[in-house]
């Protein structure tokens, strides 16, 4: 791919030396070079305003029907069942399970993994476990669904016999283990970001490497660690298929670690599976949820990124 | 070619001395001493090892995997490559300045307290914390802010509170690695007569690759170049009658 993609830059590269006796001939390619580039741009910008567009549309006529108080407050989740009811709490308290999970397991054991690589491994061990966390974040989500479904959850049934086949603690750990290679790898970014200076001031203080990661390294990337944790957590809130896998189909207010929930993610998914006729309001729920989604996550990555440039105000 | 000192009587004495950065020798079979209370600068052109050196007293170079050393560096009688030194203590006792200040993203207070708390100093800190910085030439900036992010201060004030930190620690030597490199002329002429103050208490070992700047506060001057000695001695003698050619050539702007 990479070599086909130079012999192009090569070919078009010869052909601009050729027009360069003719300046108009030139300025044309130039144009051309520029209107193509600009017109690649131009699609994703389109593509993402007529998802905005579609998703805002469809979902004011949902609530056309649905009051929108009985949707964000409502506690009973059964738009495909008579009676119907549209509230959409279920959904969010289910996805709010998963990341709260996946955080536990994903939060520490990416951090302590990247402090690893970063002080404690020599290059060896470095040179193995790199590779296999990239290796781990390239493993497509419906693996780990069913690696869920097939490893975890029966581990998790010798621990907990009461618990069910689809439950929201296999999902948590599994997409913790998921979104555990990002982690680690922008925490790590974040730290070895940091003038080498300053932690060999820590060094040359006599300080161990455990008080110079925690007290200066881990502080002073605070707020990238912070932005390296939200980034994840909206992955998380957006994770569909080894949710679905894992952790059912069942909305549910719950705390319970140990029952079958259904996400946001997951009740899109299956409607979007199941027979429901285009334009119904059992179809336009979709849209609404994913509404809700796409806010959610969109306000994740905002306090990500304001996070990430208050970093680099305090480091320049 | 060396000037004659009694070996015995350097806090630092390396022996026949090499420094490798894997096959590359960056030093080469040195024997030199650093006598207590003096100030002693090391000069020579940009990859000559002086750096290399410096950075060996306090065992910094234990984080590049590749360097290795050969012949042996005593600090006050022990040699620090011994199996049973405490490189953490050998940081406590020699501390070091670094080219560009880099003060912790904390507040000035804490800067100055992070390391003598490490090594467990729980009393006094205000005392420690004010002493250090007057020693430092800085108290006064800043005494009315002390809990203000350090790296506010401007970039002599945070070179002078890194010397104040390391103060801070009772060091017995102090390594500075072209501490005025990073500075305008103003900040370096108050770093230098900051140097002059601290050589009452401290033994200073500079590298620099001013050469007025040797000649303006140390005692001693070690010219190094290609990871040798050249020439070693008096200040004033080796910048006025230079034994060696290199030596007089380099300080006459010749090469380097």
């Amino acid at each position: 791919m990479f070599h086909f993609l130079k012999l192009i830059m090569r070919s078009l590269l010869k052909r601009s030396n050729l027009f360069k006796a003719n300046s108009i001939k030139k300025d044309w390619f130039d144009s051309f070079v520029k209107g193509s580039l600009g017109l690649c741009a131009l699609i994703s910008i389109i593509t993402t305003f007529s998802i905005i567009f579609i998703l805002g549309k469809e979902t004011l006529l949902f609530f056309e029907q649905v009051p929108i108080g009985d949707f964000l407050f409502g506690t009973k989740w059964e738009p495909l069942l008579e009676p119907q009811s549209f509230g959409v709490l279920p959904l969010i308290s289910g996805t709010f399970l998963i990341v709260i999970g996946s955080s536990l397991v994903a939060i520490p054991a990416g951090l302590l993994t990247s402090i690893y690589l970063g002080e404690y491994a020599g290059p060896r061990t470095k040179a193995i476990v790199k590779p296999i966390l990239e290796i781990l974040a390239g493993i497509p989500t419906v693996v780990y669904g069913y690696f869920a479904l097939t490893v975890i959850t029966p581990m998790l049934k010798m621990i907990f016999p009461s618990i069910e086949v689809f439950n929201a603690l296999s999902g948590s750990i599994v997409v913790g283990i998921m979104i555990l290679p990002m982690i680690s790898s922008l925490c790590d970014d974040a730290m070895s970001s940091l003038p080498r200076s300053l932690k060999e001031g820590g060094y040359a203080m006599g300080a161990t490497s455990f008080e110079v990661v925690w007290s200066i390294l881990v502080p002073t990337a605070l707020p990238r660690i912070v932005a390296a944790f939200i980034l994840a957590i909206s992955r998380a809130i957006g994770e569909t298929m080894a949710v679905v896998m894992a952790a059912g189909a069942t909305p549910k207010m719950t705390m319970n670690f140990l029952e079958s929930i259904q996400t946001m993610t997951s009740y899109i998914v299956q409607v979007s599976l199941g027979d429901t006729p285009a334009g119904g309001v059992e179809y336009q729920t979709c849209f609404a949820v994913g509404a809700v989604l796409f806010v959610m996550t969109l306000v994740m990555n905002i306090i990500g990124r304001k996070f990430y440039k208050r970093f680099n105000l305090e480091i320049e | 070619m060396v000037d004659s000192i009694d070996s015995n009587d350097g806090i630092f004495r390396t022996q026949n001395l090499n420094l490798y950065y894997g096959e590359n020798r960056a030093v080469k079979d040195v024997s030199i001493s650093f006598k207590k209370k003096e100030v002693t600068a090391i000069i020579g052109p940009s990859g000559c090892g002086k750096s290399t050196l410096l950075r060996t007293l306090n065992r910094m170079n234990d984080f590049i995997d590749i360097f290795s050393t050969k012949g042996e560096i005593f600090f006050q009688g022990e040699d620090i490559y011994r199996s049973s030194q405490d490189v953490a203590d050998l940081r406590k006792r020699v501390g070091m300045v670094f080219q560009r200040p880099n003060p912790f993203l904390k507040s000035i207070y804490k800067n100055i307290v992070w390391g003598p708390q490490i090594h467990g100093t729980k009393k006094d800190l205000d005392e420690l914390v004010e002493s250090s910085l007057r020693k430092a030439g800085l108290w006064d900036e800043v005494k009315d802010r002390l809990n203000d992010l350090a790296t506010n201060l401007s970039g002599g004030q945070q070179q002078r509170l890194c010397i104040a930190r390391t103060i801070a620690m009772k060091p017995e030597v102090i390594l500075m690695d072209e501490p005025c490199s990073a500075l305008d002329p103003r900040s370096t002429a108050r770093i230098e007569d900051l140097i002059g103050e601290l050589r009452k208490d401290y033994t200073i070992v500079i590298v620099t690759h001013n050469m007025q700047q040797a000649a303006r506060i140390s005692d001693k001057t070690a010219f190094f170049y290609e990871g040798e000695l050249v020439e070693f001695g008096d200040t004033k003698s080796l910048f006025t009658k230079p034994k060696e050619k290199r030596t007089e050539d380099y300080i006459t702007g010749r090469f380097g």
